[in-house]
């Protein structure tokens, strides 16, 4: 038996993932069990809950694979500071202390904190981390592999080419010039934290007109064999500073817009920012496009897998996989940096001998419910619990009374997007629900759409472009027919767009259930969907949390495995 | 763990530093290893940056 | 409030989880009054609201243990509290009649956890007299964090000076890794 644990973090959304015998067993992100939103810090609680749920301990462990190498980026950060000289003066204490006060030491602190020997303890390259958390999971045989971030150790775009169980790197696009600081920086200007806004500044963007073509064209220069670079005199991420743009950027495109000011897109302003995030948005398409022609010149296959921060832009997934001329895309749900954890430990497998695992088919690869506790804790709290013989059931008779529900149910999801398995639900064709749920439950901003989750079998009934590898993960984003526009306005967004996840029963089987009962009652198997956390929490995860959550927040009922829990005593 | 297997430990990566620099082959290198020295004994004998919360539990 | 969910989530006792549950919404709740306020204030001097700030945590539960994390918590209930008294009596000396009512509010919610991680605490440690020498303890261990808050800034400032000398004594590396190393965009081939 081979057991090897993945790890990534230090920088952002730390994981940890077990790979047994070759096969994914479990993948946790560290903010889901912290409780600290994207927590970098080393997932040691991720890890033991991997572990809990294989039944193993450290000392089972083969090897410990960590997603980047420590002495790379080290190399990198000083070429940077130095090559900024001197602007980098503010910087070079607080990154220097950063990297050798704790970052240049994970191996030895994973050793020490795991309790394994350090000897068991290895680094791959982060690219290739991501590369392999794609591919190795995707159910291609070959395909051409991208990966698009801020930056790994040194490269920020690579192209990669997957054959069988190898992965050959092939080309790379280095820092500081790079796709995911360039949509940074611009999610930065428009006032949203880095690493957080990037997706609300693609929902913002179906707002605004790309009228800022020409300005844009000054700040990514995009070539004809796919590549591209930056004009680093606009940007600031080399220099070190934390909003990654420069002052002459805001001399071209006006002044950036203050963080946690009320968006109102009736005004000229708001409007104005609206048409940088659509210019953002097109250009950022363009270039995906273009490294796309580029990745299948180079390996030719009909397949594409994708990852790194910018894969989760799917609304560019969606324009790829219609444009270019590949036929399938996989991307693998956790295509941020947490996924590197998958991919660190499928290489640290291979390595011991495995072969790939099976494709991935479900999300559901996180922590398990403890239902006793929760029943335990509930009546303690004074909360109405009864238990359900059929779950599915009890959550489609609330749904057809108007109400909205939220739902924890087996393993949590791996990724940032709920899949069902910890989900708030509600019926689609309510007007005021999306309201409630934006404003009351969720307190996001007005222009974030909400998603529908559809059952994979009659999903294009109701849509246009669902495909068999990316929506069932909600990687790509499908357009709703006009039959259906009207009815389905809840999860519709303003350009007729919705990020639609395609249900099927093995990958979020009471979610599928569901729908099949919904579909029953209005011949309609779609439910709104969205993550059941509170403005600015991780999703939940534990038992616990979901109380939490029901507590604190007004949502009309909870099923919680095989628990009802509704509002009043 | 013991203390000494942790120095055992921190020296490994250290090791692993120089060889990786050694790897890349470039003279520029040896003057951004002595940075990395000079700097790392700054860092040591200044007492490193280990966190400590202003307890702001106090205001909720 | 992410020590009391943290809390809740590893004690082994159901009923304490249960308490712990409602002290952190409690913190929620109050959390957003005071940014509502905020919020509130900004807005009548003309300006936007503040970024919402994130929880900060420790991971006190699991460092401290259940016993110890409950003398810190009620330690830090109870100053809260002679805090916001003398808040609440400023406030109403100057009329600002929000700004008091907004802590009257919330000062009884802050009575109510001192009180009850006070029962706790007798109830776990086993006496009047455990409880009193696990709060002295958390009182010295808070003036031990002062100390060693007060040394790291005063450290972090001696490092940052000495880094800055250094930086500056390697403008001519900068120079030569310009010139070995420019950031030229493309590909770079791999293979």
């Amino acid at each position: 038996m081979s057991v090897v644990l993945g790890i990534s973090a230090l920088y952002h959304d730390a994981a940890a993932a077990l790979v047994v015998d070759g096969e994914i067993v479990a993948a946790i992100q560290e903010e889901r069990l912290s409780r600290i939103k994207n927590d970098p810090s080393l997932p040691f609680r991720a890890a033991s809950a991997c572990l809990h749920r294989a039944g193993l301990e450290a000392r089972d462990i083969d090897t410990v694979v960590y997603y980047e190498n420590p002495y790379a980026k080290l190399e990198r950060v000083l070429l940077s500071l130095m090559r900024a000289f001197p602007r980098t003066w503010r910087q070079f204490p607080r990154a220097l202390g950063s990297q050798l006060g704790s970052k240049l030491w994970v191996i030895d602190q994973l050793a020490e904190g795991l309790g394994v020997e350090r000897k068991r303890v290895e680094f791959v390259s982060h690219h290739e981390s991501h590369a392999a958390s794609t591919f190795l999971c995707s159910p291609f045989e070959d395909a051409a592999v991208l990966v698009v971030d801020a930056v790994g150790e040194h490269a920020s775009t690579s192209i990669y080419r997957g054959k069988g169980a190898a992965l050959t790197g092939l080309q790379s696009v280095d820092y500081p010039h790079s796709l995911g600081l360039f949509y940074a920086a611009i999610t930065a200007f428009l006032g949203f934290r880095v690493n957080e806004g990037e997706y609300k500044v693609m929902g913002l963007a179906a707002y605004g007109t790309p009228r800022y073509r020409d300005e844009f064209a000054k700040l990514l220069l995009a070539k004809d064999d796919g590549s591209y670079k930056l004009d680093l005199t606009y940007f600031a991420h080399h220099i070190g500073v934390e909003n990654g743009f420069s002052r002459k950027l805001e001399s071209l495109l006006g002044p950036r817009r203050p963080s946690h000011r009320p968006w109102n897109l009736g005004t000229d302003e708001d409007q104005h920012y609206a048409n940088v995030a659509a210019t953002l948005q097109l250009v950022t398409e363009e270039a995906m496009l273009g490294l796309a022609r580029q990745a299948h010149t180079l390996v030719g296959s009909a397949n594409l897998c994708l990852a790194g921060g910018v894969a989760l832009n799917c609304v560019a997934n969606a324009r790829i996989l219609a444009e270019s001329q590949f036929d399938r895309i996989f991307v693998q749900p956790a295509a941020g940096d947490a996924g590197g954890a998958l991919g660190a430990a499928l290489l640290g497998a291979q390595r011991l001998g495995e072969g790939r695992p099976k494709a991935l088919s479900t999300a559901a690869l996180g922590v398990e419910l403890d239902l006793s506790r929760a029943l335990n804790v509930a009546t303690e709290m004074g909360l109405r619990v009864r238990r359900v013989d059929s779950p599915a059931d009890a959550v489609t008779a609330k749904l057809a009374a108007k109400r909205i529900v939220g739902i924890a149910s087996g393993p949590s999801e791996w990724g940032p997007r709920a899949l069902g398995q910890r989900s708030i639900l509600a019926l689609p064709q309510e007007r005021d629900v999306r309201e409630r749920l934006n404003r009351v439950i969720k307190e996001r901003e007005v222009f974030r759409p909400f998603a529908p989750a559809v059952s994979a079998e009659r999903s294009s009934e109701f849509f246009l472009g669902v495909d068999g590898d990316m929506s069932p993960f909600m990687t790509t984003v499908c357009s709703v027919r006009e039959a259906h526009m009207e009815s389905l306005h809840a999860v519709t967004h303003v350009d007729q767009s919705a990020r639609v996840q395609a249900v099927t029963a093995q990958g979020a089987p009471l979610l599928h259930e569901i729908l099949a009962g919904v579909a029953r009652h209005n011949d309609m198997p779609i439910v709104l969907n969205t993550s059941l956390n509170g403005r600015g929490e991780p999703i939940a995860a534990s038992a616990t949390d979901v109380l939490s959550f029901f507590a604190r927040h007004p949502i009309d009922a909870l099923l919680i495995g095989d628990l009802m829990i509704e509002r009043g005593s | 763990m013991s203390v000494l297997t942790r120095i055992g430990h921190r020296l490994r990566t250290v090791g692993g530093l120089l060889r990786f620099f050694m790897h890349r082959q470039r003279f520029f290198f040896l003057p951004l290893l002595l940075v990395l020295l000079v700097a790392g004994l700054l860092l040591a004998a200044t007492g490193g940056l280990s966190y400590v919360a202003p307890f702001v539990y106090t205001l909720f | 409030m992410v020590d009391m969910l943290e809390a809740a989530r590893l004690t082994p006792s159901v009923e304490r989880a249960a308490l712990y549950l409602r002290h952190a919404a409690d913190e929620s709740r109050h959390a957003k009054l005071f940014l509502a306020r905020s919020a509130e204030i900004r807005r009548e001097q003309g300006h936007a609201p503040l970024a919402s700030p994130t929880a900060d945590t420790e991971g006190l539960f699991a460092a401290l243990g259940e016993e110890f994390f409950l003398a810190f918590v009620h330690l830090g209930e109870a100053v809260a509290l002679g805090q916001f008294r003398i808040y609440i009596d400023y406030f109403e000396a100057k009329g600002q009649s929000a700004n008091h009512a907004l802590l009257a509010g919330i000062s009884t919610d802050e009575c109510r956890h001192e009180e009850y991680t006070r029962s706790l605490l007798v109830a776990l440690s086993g006496s009047e007299d455990a409880a009193k020498k696990a709060i002295s303890r958390a009182r010295r261990w808070r003036a031990w964090r002062a100390w060693r808050r007060i040394g790291r800034n005063l450290s972090g400032g001696l490092h940052g000076l000495l880094m800055v000398s250094l930086y500056i004594i390697c403008a001519p590396l900068a120079l030569l890794i310009r010139l070995v190393t420019p950031p030229k965009g493309g590909w770079r081939q791999l293979k």
